[in-house]
C-alpha cells in the first residue's frame, strides 16, 4: 500500500494515496460563516470551488498557529476537499503488516493504526471515518 | 445490443406515457378515430420494439393489449370505465416490466392478466363471429403496417393488386447474404412493389440482419407465382407467401355526391392528409444529459474567464484588447443562450402525468375531480423539472383529497358536484410560475391555529394568511386522520424545502369555502444567474437579481422599532428589516452609511441591511460539496472575475 505522510501539529500523519488527488500550495481561502468548525472555509483551485477542512479540529487537537505550506486534496465520495497541512514529508510504501492497530480508545475510529519509522512514529489515518463519519 | 437498451428504455417510457395520455382522451371520447388510430400506432410500435429487444413476456402481453384495442375499433367492445382501468392495468404492468429492464433484470410474465384480457377478446369473438373474422383479417394488415403502408396497399387493391406477406429465409451456409437478399428484392420489384421489409433496405444492403426476411409486397401475381419467382433463386432455405387482405379505404371520393346525407358524420376523416403532416417530424437527435451538463459547465468556465480578461484588461488599460474582447463577449453570451436553451424543456414533461394520478386518486377517494391544465408548453431547465415531480405530486394529491370535498358536500353547499383542480404553467419576467388551484373548502386559519397551539408553535399576533402559511411548518398535518393519498405530517414542509433548494419559493392563499391556490416560483435557468454583489464587513456576498425590488442608501436613524422588531418604511409599507451580519454573525464595519436591499420573496418583501453594494455581476452557481450542505444561508458559490470565491446568499431560507 502506498502512503502519503504528512506533518500536523508536530505529528506525523500518513493516509492511503488512492484517496490523494493532488497536492496544491496553500490557496486564498473564503471564510464561509456560520459553517461547522471544522470547514476553514473554501478555496478556488483552478475553477473548482472546494470546501477546505481542519483535521486538527476533526481529530480534536488543540489550535496551533502554524504556517501550513501545502493543501492536500483528497477525493472522498466524488467531493473533492482541501486537507491544510504543515509539511508533506514523502510517499511511501508499506505493508498492511507495518500497521500496528490501535486498541486505544481515543481516536478509536480516525486513527486506525500507527506505523513505525526512521524519524520517528506515524498515525495512520483513516479518512472515511474522519472525514464523512466526523469521528 | 447494449448500445440500444437506453433507447428502447426511454422511447418505451415515452411509449407508455403516450398511450397512457391517449387512452384517458377515448375515454372522454370513444368515437374519436384519430385517437384510436394513434393508440394502435404506438402500442404497435412499443410490441415491435420490445420484440426486437427480445422481451417476449412484454410483445405478448402488448399483443393482447391490442387485441382489446382492436375491439374498441371494431365497437365490439364498449369503452367504460371497466375496459378503460383493464387497459391502465396493463400499461402499469408494462411500465414495472420497463422498469425491472431498468434494474437489469428483463421483463417478467403476468399470467393472470393475460388471460383475463384473453377472456374479454374471446368473449367477444364468439358473441359475433362473423364481424370478428372479418376484423381479424383488417388485423393482420392494420397490425403490420402503418398508415402510410396501409394507404399504398389500399391504394393499390383499388388498381386490382394483392398484398403479400413474405417471409424468406437465407440458407445459412450463403456467405453474402445481403447480394442474395438483393436478388430476392430486385426479382420482386420487377413484378411488383415492396412496401416494407423488415430489416429495411438499408439494413439489409449493409448486411445487419439474421437470416430472416419479411416483406411486404404488392403485386398482381397471384401466391404460386411469387413463390416461384423466388424459389428460382439459389441458396433460400425457405418460403412463405401469404396473402393478407386490406380493409379498402374510407370512401373519400364517392361519398361527395351522397354528401348530403345526413350531417352525423363529422369530417374526421382526414387520415391520410394527416398521415402526410405526422411525417415531417423535427430533426433532432438525443444526447445524454451528462454530455449537456457537462457542456453547460464548460461554457460557465468561458464565461469566468471572460470576466477574468475583462478585470485585467481594463486593469492594466489595453485597448487593443477592447474589439476583441466585444467579440468574446458575443460568442459566450450566444453559447451561454444556446446551452441554457438546450437544458429547457417543457413542463409538460412533468404535467402529462397528472390526469392520470388524478383519475385514479378521485377514484379511490371517491370524489368528482376535473383536471385543467394550461400552459404546459411552458419551458423550465431539465434539473428544475426532473426536481419537480414530487412536490407536484405532493400538492395535487393535497388538492384533491384535503381540498376537494365530497359530491354530497358540494351538492350541499350548492357547488358544482365535480371539483376543479388546474394546474397553470406560465412564464414570467426570468421566473417560472406554477399555480396550483382547486375549489375546494379552503383551508381554514382557525383549524391550523388549534394545530399550531396544540404542537406548540407561536401563532401570536399572526392574520389570517400568516397562519395559513404555517402549514409550511415543520410536521404539520392538518387532516385528523392519515390517509394513505396524502400521508403523515411530512409533505407540504419537505415541498418548500426542495422548491427552495431549486432557488424557488412557494406561498398559498386560501379561501374558506372557495379553495386555496398554491404558487410556486422557479428560476428559468440554474447555472448562471445576474446579481448583485453586497458587502458585509468587507466579504462579500452574491443575492440573485430575481429576489431584488429595489436598493437604497440608509441611514440608522431610518430603521424604527414595532414592538419588538426593527422594520423599515418602503412605500408607506412597514418592512422587516434583516441585518446580513447579525445573521451571518459577522461584524460590521462602523460607517453609518448603510444600504438597504429591498427583497421580494413571494408577495411579502423584507429589507436586507448591509455595509455596501459591489456592483451587478454574472455569476456561475457552482454547488457546494457535502461538506456544507444545510450550513448557513448558501444556495452555492461562485467564482469572481478576480479568481476570489464568493457565496450566493440563499434568500427564500435567510427571510423565513
Amino acid at each position: 500500500m502506498q502512503v502519503l505522510v504528512f506533518e500536523l501539529n508536530n505529528q506525523y500523519y500518513a493516509i492511503n494515496t488512492e484517496f490523494v488527488s493532488e497536492i496544491s500550495k496553500p490557496l486564498e481561502v473564503r471564510n464561509v460563516p456560520k459553517s461547522p468548525d471544522h470547514i476553514v472555509g473554501l478555496v478556488n483551485l483552478r475553477g473548482n470551488i472546494i470546501s477546505l477542512m481542519d483535521l486538527g479540529s476533526l481529530l480534536k487537537l488543540e489550535k496551533k498557529e502554524e504556517e501550513y505550506s501545502h493543501i492536500i486534496i483528497v477525493n472522498m465520495e466524488e467531493e473533492l476537499i482541501g486537507i491544510s497541512v504543515n509539511q508533506v514529508k514523502e510517499v511511501i510504501d508499506i505493508e498492511e503488516d507495518e500497521i500496528d492497530k490501535l486498541r486505544r480508545k481515543e481516536h478509536e475510529g480516525a486513527i486506525e493504526g500507527i506505523i513505525k519509522l526512521d524519524y520517528g512514529i506515524v498515525n495512520f489515518l483513516n479518512l472515511e471515518k474522519c472525514i464523512l463519519e466526523k469521528v | 445490443m447494449e448500445k440500444y437498451l437506453t433507447l428502447f428504455i426511454e422511447e418505451s417510457k415515452e411509449n407508455l406515457q403516450k398511450l397512457n395520455d391517449e387512452i384517458l382522451k377515448v375515454e372522454q371520447d370513444p368515437e374519436d378515430i384519430d385517437t384510436m388510430n394513434e393508440i394502435f400506432r404506438v402500442a404497435h410500435t412499443l410490441k415491435g420494439m420490445s420484440g426486437t429487444m427480445g422481451f417476449p413476456n412484454m410483445e405478448e402481453l402488448t399483443h393482447r393489449m391490442e387485441n382489446i384495442l382492436e375491439l374498441f375499433r371494431s365497437e365490439q367492445l364498449k369503452v367504460n370505465s371497466d375496459t378503460i382501468d383493464m387497459l391502465f392495468e396493463c400499461l402499469d404492468t408494462l411500465s414495472d416490466m420497463v422498469d425491472n429492464i431498468i434494474e437489469g433484470e428483463g421483463d417478467f410474465r403476468n399470467d393472470s392478466l393475460m388471460d383475463k384480457l384473453d377472456k374479454i377478446a374471446e368473449g367477444n369473438v364468439e358473441k359475433e363471429k362473423d364481424v370478428s373474422k372479418k376484423a381479424e383479417d383488417e388485423v393482420a394488415a392494420t397490425e403490420v403496417l402503418d398508415q402510410y403502408e396501409l394507404s399504398v396497399a389500399q391504394r393499390a387493391k383499388g388498381m386490382d393488386y394483392n398484398t403479400y406477406k413474405i417471409d424468406i429465409t437465407i440458407a445459412s451456409s450463403c456467405l453474402i447474404k445481403s447480394a442474395r437478399a438483393y436478388m430476392i428484392i430486385k426479382r420482386l420489384e420487377e413484378n411488383g412493389e415492396i412496401i416494407k421489409s423488415i430489416p429495411s433496405i438499408e439494413e439489409i444492403e449493409d448486411e445487419e440482419f439474421d437470416y430472416d426476411i419479411e416483406l411486404f409486397y404488392v403485386s398482381k401475381l397471384d401466391t404460386e407465382e411469387v413463390e416461384n419467382l423466388i424459389d428460382k433463386i439459389s441458396e433460400i432455405e425457405k418460403v412463405s407467401v401469404e396473402q393478407i387482405k386490406v380493409k379498402d379505404k374510407p370512401k373519400n371520393v364517392k361519398t361527395d355526391n351522397k354528401k348530403k346525407n345526413k350531417g352525423k358524420k363529422k369530417p374526421k376523416k382526414k387520415n391520410e392528409k394527416q398521415v402526410s403532416d405526422k411525417v415531417k417530424i423535427n430533426q433532432s437527435i438525443r444526447v445524454s444529459l451528462d454530455k449537456l451538463d457537462n457542456f453547460m459547465n464548460l461554457v460557465s468556465e468561458l464565461v469566468i474567464h471572460r470576466t477574468r480578461i475583462e478585470d485585467i484588461s481594463s486593469a492594466y488599460k489595453i485597448n487593443d484588447l477592447n474589439e476583441t474582447l466585444e467579440q468574446v463577449n458575443r460568442i459566450t453570451t450566444n453559447l451561454q443562450d444556446l446551452v441554457l436553451q438546450m437544458r429547457m424543456v417543457p413542463i409538460d414533461t412533468v404535467f402529462n402525468r397528472f390526469p392520470r394520478m388524478v383519475r385514479d386518486v378521485s377514484n379511490q377517494l371517491g370524489k368528482k375531480v376535473e383536471l385543467i391544465i394550461k400552459g404546459q408548453e411552458t419551458e423550465l431547465d431539465r434539473t428544475v423539472i426532473t426536481e419537480l415531480g414530487d412536490p407536484m405530486v405532493h400538492l395535487i394529491r393535497n388538492a384533491i383529497d384535503h381540498g376537494i370535498e365530497t359530491e354530497e358536500e358540494r351538492i350541499a353547499d350548492g357547488k358544482d358536484p365535480a371539483g376543479t383542480v388546474k394546474m397553470i404553467a406560465y412564464q414570467e419576467g426570468n421566473k417560472g410560475i406554477i399555480k396550483i388551484e382547486d375549489d375546494g373548502k379552503g383551508i381554514d386559519p382557525d383549524k391550523i391555529k388549534e394545530k399550531c397551539i396544540e404542537k406548540n408553535i407561536d401563532v401570536e399576533g399572526l392574520d389570517d394568511d400568516q397562519i395559513v402559511r404555517m402549514i409550511f411548518n415543520q410536521g404539520f398535518s392538518t387532516n385528523d386522520e392519515v390517509t394513505n393519498i396524502s400521508g403523515r405530517g411530512v409533505g407540504m414542509d419537505v415541498v418548500k424545502r426542495k422548491i427552495s433548494n431549486l432557488g424557488g419559493n412557494i406561498d398559498v392563499k386560501s379561501e374558506v369555502g372557495n379553495g386555496s391556490t398554491f404558487t410556486i416560483e422557479l428560476p428559468l435557468t440554474l447555472s448562471i444567474i445576474k446579481s448583485i454583489l453586497v458587502c458585509v464587513d468587507n466579504e462579500n456576498f452574491a443575492i440573485p437579481l430575481e429576489f431584488i425590488e429595489k436598493i437604497i442608501d440608509v441611514k440608522e436613524e431610518d430603521i424604527k422599532m414595532s414592538y419588538n422588531d426593527e422594520v423599515y418604511m418602503y412605500n408607506n409599507e412597514a418592512v422587516p428589516v434583516i441585518r446580513l451580519n447579525e445573521k451571518l454573525d459577522i461584524d460590521e464595519d462602523d460607517t453609518k452609511e448603510k444600504v438597504m436591499v429591498i427583497l421580494k420573496v413571494g408577495q411579502r418583501k423584507y429589507a436586507l441591511m448591509v455595509d455596501k453594494i459591489e456592483g451587478e455581476k454574472e455569476i456561475v452557481i457552482k454547488d457546494l460539496g457535502n461538506s456544507l450542505k444545510g450550513a448557513g444561508y448558501y444556495i452555492g458559490a461562485t467564482i469572481l472575475g478576480d479568481g476570489n470565491v464568493t457565496l450566493i446568499l440563499d434568500v427564500p431560507k435567510l427571510t423565513t
